[in-house]
């Protein structure tokens, strides 16, 4: 797990918080839906409100790895499903930047 | 353009160290000076809070972002957007299983206590007409069998379900309660589910015969009994005036002597001199009882009720208490004071509630004559009837019900940073008290407030000291280890 500066969890719900994180439902996605975020209808969530583009559109591309992966809708695997690699974030921090660093990883 | 906010919260400082709790996700965070000072710095100021989230996030790479969406992913930061109000009511609709049915197996009761709320609330109840109960009503095997039969058909994909015997006094129509196990079970084995049982009791009836039942059932006992016997004696009598005290004892003992694998509870009201509660605590685990839980009395009888000084003074008792707790704790042990004992595992396991208690949501009483009602509670109040046996439960009551007693449609408790814990207390309270049974339990208010930060502070000097005591009172009560979600 990412070690978060500054904030320890210290009971279960800070513990579910600092693990939505490392599962990559970040700022955008809130756990307090049902499973699956295509199980409701929101067009705050659907509709890219930030200034970068896609304008209007689902989350930014630079996002999608972040906050569609794990429970959450994703027209295919996410890196972490096909490589049982979980924390592929820590090698990708910031995907646009450093999505080259996912490479490939084969299992033992 | 979206803004952003610091959520409700509230820091506090426990054995030298900081810790942050949020409101809205009862989640317990310790927090370093910097990321404490970025909160008291943004706390009221939502539109630097926006510019500073914008510039930081030109450079994404930048450990000044990583730190800000550390604190967005944890929810200290929020989005302001409608997002959480959709999420949330969509989480609402979700169908709910019932999974507790308390049986009213009679409305007799063979002491009279003065302060006792039953027949104190709406007149029909008293009247027994509409969905008011007979005076005196015992519930028929029959209706019983039916009761079952109802619980395991509503209760979907929960294969465990609870029946509480309760009354009136419940060991009045024991031959009922020997029964209505027998039938569970049974029922219980052929669909696949899991049935435990719980009575409430005052003490009166048991005999080694009702005793043995108990624990070869492996019922879940709880007693009402006031402590101390001039404590107890003052308002739990016999209709003929007579105390009741010596005549429980001595039952009391044959049911806390017997070898049992359930334990036994005593539950105890509270009424006049807080200053005796911890006496009482003592007493009663002296006896052996596993815990002992404190209520303020339900009543709308200034006599009885706990004035606003009196709830003082019974807050500085359960202080008192809880540094007990505390101390027992660090070396080992278990003090059994339910009221913290509950308070510290709500905490711990972080469960945000939308309503106050399961009523009307996973748990329903049943009247002697088979209507269903909220809670045992409200067994009776025609006005919150929600259905029968027989029709099964009136569904669009049910959601109008559970509509209108959200935390989110109580004004006073919006802004309130207890909510998660409390969302605005007992119905039942709330009706005797306030007159309206979807109204907030406003008299109430700063003592469960100031009662839940006693218990973050006993909360988070305990996780310091030994986190797996938290753990184990959270199995105590039958909750699971927490395990990372799977994909």
């Amino acid at each position: 797990m990412k070690k978060k500066r500054g904030l320890t969890p210290i009971n279960k719900q800070a513990k579910r918080l600092d693990e939505q994180e490392v599962f990559g439902m970040g700022e955008d996605v809130m756990t307090a839906m049902p499973i699956g975020c295509t199980t409701i209808f929101d067009t705050g969530w659907e509709t890219n409100p930030r200034p970068e583009t896609p304008v209007g559109n689902c989350v930014s591309s630079a996002r999608d790895f972040t906050s569609c992966s794990g429970p959450c809708w994703w027209p295919a695997q996410t890196p972490d499903n096909i490589t049982n690699f979980p924390d592929f974030q820590n090698q990708c921090q910031a995907v646009e930047k450093d999505w080259r660093n996912l490479n490939f990883v084969i299992k033992k | 353009m979206e803004t952003y906010r610091i959520a409700d919260h509230r820091g506090f400082e426990a054995g030298g160290r900081h810790f942050l709790y949020l409101s809205r996700d009862n989640a317990v965070f310790e927090a370093d000076r910097e990321t404490r000072d970025w909160i008291r710095r943004y706390a009221g100021d939502a539109a630097g809070l926006t510019r500073a989230v914008a510039s930081r996030r030109q450079a994404p790479a930048s450990e000044a972002w990583a730190q800000l969406e550390a604190l967005l992913a944890r929810r200290i930061i929020l989005r302001e957007a409608g997002v959480e109000d959709a999420a949330r009511a969509a989480a609402r609709s979700r169908e709910v299983p019932l999974q507790t049915l308390v049986l009213h197996v009679t409305d007799a009761c063979n002491l009279g206590c003065a302060y006792c709320y039953h027949g104190q609330s709406s007149p029909a109840r008293v009247a027994g007409t509409g969905c008011g109960p007979g005076k005196g009503a015992a519930m028929s095997a029959a209706t019983a069998r039916r009761a079952v039969d109802f619980l395991i058909a509503a209760s979907g994909t929960c294969d465990k379900v609870v029946l509480v015997f309760f009354g009136g006094e419940p060991l009045l129509n024991f031959p009922l309660i020997s029964e209505t196990v027998a039938y569970a079970r049974k029922r219980a084995a052929d669909t696949g589910k899991r049935v435990s049982f719980a009575v409430t009791t005052n003490g009166t009836l048991l005999t080694p015969r009702t005793v043995a039942f108990l624990h070869a059932q492996d019922i879940g006992v709880t007693v009402s009994m006031d402590g101390i016997e001039a404590v107890h004696d003052r308002f739990r009598r016999f209709p003929d005036g007579s105390p009741s005290y010596r005549a429980i004892l001595p039952r009391v003992r044959t049911l806390l002597e017997a070898p049992r694998k359930k334990p036994v509870v005593a539950r105890v009201t509270v009424a006049g001199e807080p200053e005796h509660v911890p006496e009482t605590l003592d007493h009663l685990l002296a006896m052996g009882f596993s815990e002992t839980g404190f209520a303020p009395v339900t009543t709308d009888d200034p006599a009885f009720q706990l004035d606003a000084r009196g709830m003082v003074r019974l807050l500085a008792q359960f202080h008192l208490l809880s540094e007990r707790f505390l101390e027992t704790a660090l070396r080992g042990d278990f003090l059994g004071f339910t009221n913290l004992v509950d308070l510290l595992v709500v905490l711990h396991e972080g469960e945000v509630k939308t309503h106050p208690c399961g009523a009307g949501l996973g748990l329903f009483s049943v009247s002697p004559e088979g209507r269903l009602y909220l809670c045992q509670r409200l067994t009776g109040e025609a006005e919150w009837c929600m259905g029968d046996l027989e029709g099964g439960l009136d569904h669009g009551k049910v959601a109008r019900f559970r509509a209108m007693t959200g935390v989110e449609r109580k004004a006073d408790c919006r802004a309130c940073w207890v909510r998660a814990v409390c969302a605005g207390g007992c119905y039942h309270e709330a009706l005797i008290r306030e007159g309206s049974l979807t109204a907030p339990n406003r008299h109430y208010c700063e003592w469960i407030k100031t009662w839940t930060a006693m218990g973050l502070d006993v909360y988070a000097r305990l996780f310091m000291a030994c986190p797996d005591y938290l753990d184990k009172l959270s199995l105590l009560r039958g909750h699971a280890p927490l395990h990372s979600r799977s994909i």
